[in-house]
């Protein structure tokens, strides 16, 4: 039999040579070294701390604690291969999650005090259509580390299905909301006035979707208001591809739209979410047909809006409406408030939509490459958002042209392979213009 | 069958009737050629537990056995190479690579895809000419193998084979237009993939193996 002390240390040694097997896979395209040297980092911290010191019971309790979270989070690395999500996308959301989640009062404990230590997004991939997710890790393990290590989760199936990948800027949301302090919960606040927070108007409200119901949780719809805090952060982040996305996912799990009947459920009916959504591209203008558009763009936005509006009838919609319009202003605007406006979809230019949409119809990558008649090539920066905004203009387009006598023959497996292969080759077209760039020459 | 000059492939390229894309530097585009780089993966032989080469195992079908599918699925190592990190290829390696570029060919052109050669000075070769059909679309994939006497480092995004263009003297037919030749079997790729050895109606000279028996390809059992 071991001794608790002796047994942890022994697990503490195991871990260790776990993480240096790891060395054996390819894992990211950056953060390998951050990753590794924060956990080998923590190990011997952790190591050199439990050996030397005489630990209560609590103590040695949360010991183990950390001891198992660290051999999970190491554990992750085998499950990380290149292949088996889309690098390119998954790179990208890292840079902007990366600027977003940056805690400018986490200062380095152990290294050099006066940097601010930037977070450190892992990615790896699970099985099953709801893994969609970024786990924070816990603040016990975070007291031994530098720096926060968030795990972003594709699923398997859906490797290179970057148009459903969308949906992860509400998980970025989330990242965002478990940062102590981060200015985003202060959005929370403007949707938490209302139905849901009276038990009373909350259960009427529930009653009309699901009958059976007979009592409601209030720390359960608490975090359904964070769920739809999350969606209006993600449909601000990504852009109008979130709506597609989310819609298309939830549709499949929850094709009634009310969720289970007899309970509540831990995230709010799909039918309640989309009518949040909706609500705000309205106030945001996203549906306007603005006739500056070229006449490809005006036509595909249509078709999009069209199904993502009429996919409920007017009388569920309201039905399912839980927040006044005033509120989810108020709500927009507090999480423009706690984010850079640079880091929000309206930002991205959104001009070359045009070209990647024809990029897309002719079944090419959708990018910011072209050859001009002289034989010069014109490069452009393509935010990887507005390639996957332009793969939902294109399936909606096609949606609606397959009932006509246009049709477009393309799948959507093959859609979101196009745009995944864009966004992999504007990686070395931004790299090119970078490099020639005159602050580089 | 004339060879496309640069006024000619520029020309098709800006009007978007001949696609190579991304075309990132105008360096790219040479006198009767373009410039393809190397994209971000690379499948190798898995050496282990492969004694050979069977066109047999290339039998595609419902009944196609577990060992063979896993045979299949196991010959080749697949890696991903993100920009920026190298990938060391071997003397007397064959590597699979696809091109960064996406091709789409209109169906009055055929391409032929080469080494280019200052590379081939350093051993690298793509193994086979490429010779890339009419109406063609997809990455297409280099054969790379290092004919040298040291590794060659290589990064995604060399320069490391071009494609000529030449027009054929006739618009080719493909299984889209009606009564037409079926489309390459790599037409539509976005990665590379080992190819069909054998197609057992055009093949009827590899034996099948089933319970136990040998089947004939016209499904005769050997006696």
């Amino acid at each position: 039999m071991l001794q608790p002390k002796t047994f942890i240390l022994e697990e503490c040694g195991n871990v260790s040579r776990i993480l240096h097997e790891s060395l054996r896979y390819d894992y990211g395209t950056t953060e390998e070294n951050p990753f590794f040297d924060e956990l080998r980092s923590r190990l011997t911290r952790f190591h050199t701390d439990l050996s030397s010191s005489d630990q209560s019971p609590e103590e040695l309790e949360t010991s183990s604690k950390i001891v198992s979270e660290l051999s999970t989070c190491i554990s992750l690395i085998e499950r990380s291969h290149l292949g088996e999500f889309s690098w390119a996308f998954a790179e990208c959301l890292k840079r902007i999650a990366r600027r977003i989640c940056v805690e400018k009062n986490l200062r380095s404990k152990f290294g050099d005090k006066n940097k601010v230590k930037d977070p450190i997004f892992h990615i790896s991939s699970e099985g099953g259509l709801a893994s969609y997710k970024i786990v924070c890790e816990s603040e016990i393990l975070l007291a031994i580390g530098d720096r926060r290590i968030f795990n972003i989760v594709f699923p398997r199936s859906l490797k290179s299905h970057v148009l459903l990948h969308a949906v992860l800027a509400h998980e970025v949301g989330h990242a965002a909301l478990s940062i102590p302090g981060h200015l985003i919960g202060n959005a929370k606040n403007a949707i938490s006035d209302g139905i849901l927070t009276n038990r009373k108007t909350a259960l009427q409200w529930i009653k009309k979707l699901r009958p059976a119901v007979k009592r409601v949780d209030m720390d359960q719809l608490d975090s359904w208001l964070t769920e739809f805090l999350c969606d209006l952060f993600g449909l601000l982040l990504m852009g109008p591809s979130f709506a597609g996305a989310l819609l298309t996912l939830l549709a499949a799990k929850d094709p009634g739209g009310v969720g289970a009947p007899n309970q509540l459920g831990s995230h709010p009916p799909f039918h309640a979410r989309l009518a949040v959504i909706l609500q705000a591209v309205n106030i945001l203008k996203w549906t306007n047909d603005s006739r500056r558009l070229p006449k490809l763009v005006r036509e595909a936005n249509r078709a999009y809006w069209n199904r993502l509006l009429n996919f409920l009838p007017n009388r569920r919609l309201s039905q399912c409406r839980l927040f006044t319009n005033q509120q989810v202003t108020h709500s927009i605007r507090a999480i423009k408030k706690a984010i850079p406006s640079s880091e929000f979809f309206e930002s991205v230019n959104q001009i070359p939509l045009n070209s990647l949409l024809n990029d897309l119809i002719d079944f090419v990558p959708p990018t910011g490459s072209r050859v001009l008649k002289n034989g010069d090539v014109s490069l452009e920066r393509i935010d990887f958002r507005l390639i996957v905004h332009a793969g939902w203009l294109l399936w909606a387009l096609k949606e609606q042209r397959d009932a006509g006598e246009k049709p477009i023959n393309i799948k959507f497996f093959d859609t979101n392979r196009l745009c995944e292969r864009g966004i992999l080759q504007q990686f070395a077209i931004d790299e090119m213009i970078a490099r020639s760039s005159p602050s580089n020459s | 069958m004339t060879v496309l000059s640069k006024k000619e492939i520029v020309r098709r390229l800006s009007t978007r009737s001949l696609v190579v894309s991304p075309i990132i530097h105008k360096e790219q585009i040479q006198a009767a050629a373009i410039d393809l780089r190397m994209g971000n993966i690379a499948l190798l032989v898995r050496s282990r537990g492969l004694s050979h080469v069977d066109p047999s195992h290339y039998r595609k079908g419902a009944n196609i056995d577990h060992k063979h599918l896993q045979g299949q699925q196991q010959k080749l190592e697949r890696f991903e190479i993100p920009f920026e990190k190298p990938f060391l290829l071997h003397p007397g390696t064959l590597a699979l690579v696809p091109t960064l570029e996406w091709v789409r060919l209109p169906s009055d052109i055929k391409g032929v895809v080469t080494a280019r050669s200052s590379w081939a000075r350093e051993g690298l070769n793509i193994a086979t000419a490429n010779f890339i059909n009419p109406s063609f679309k997809g990455i297409i994939t280099l054969e790379l193998a290092n004919f040298g006497e040291i590794p060659i480092k290589l990064f995604p995004g060399l320069r490391v084979a071009q494609i000529a263009f030449y027009t054929v003297g006739t618009r080719t037919k493909t299984r889209k237009d009606s009564g037409a030749m079926a489309l390459s079997q790599f037409d539509g790729q976005f990665e590379p993939t080992a190819g069909n050895l054998i197609d057992d109606a055009v093949d009827p000279f590899i034996p099948r193996k089933d319970s136990g028996k040998i089947v004939r390809a016209s499904g005769g059992a050997e006696r």
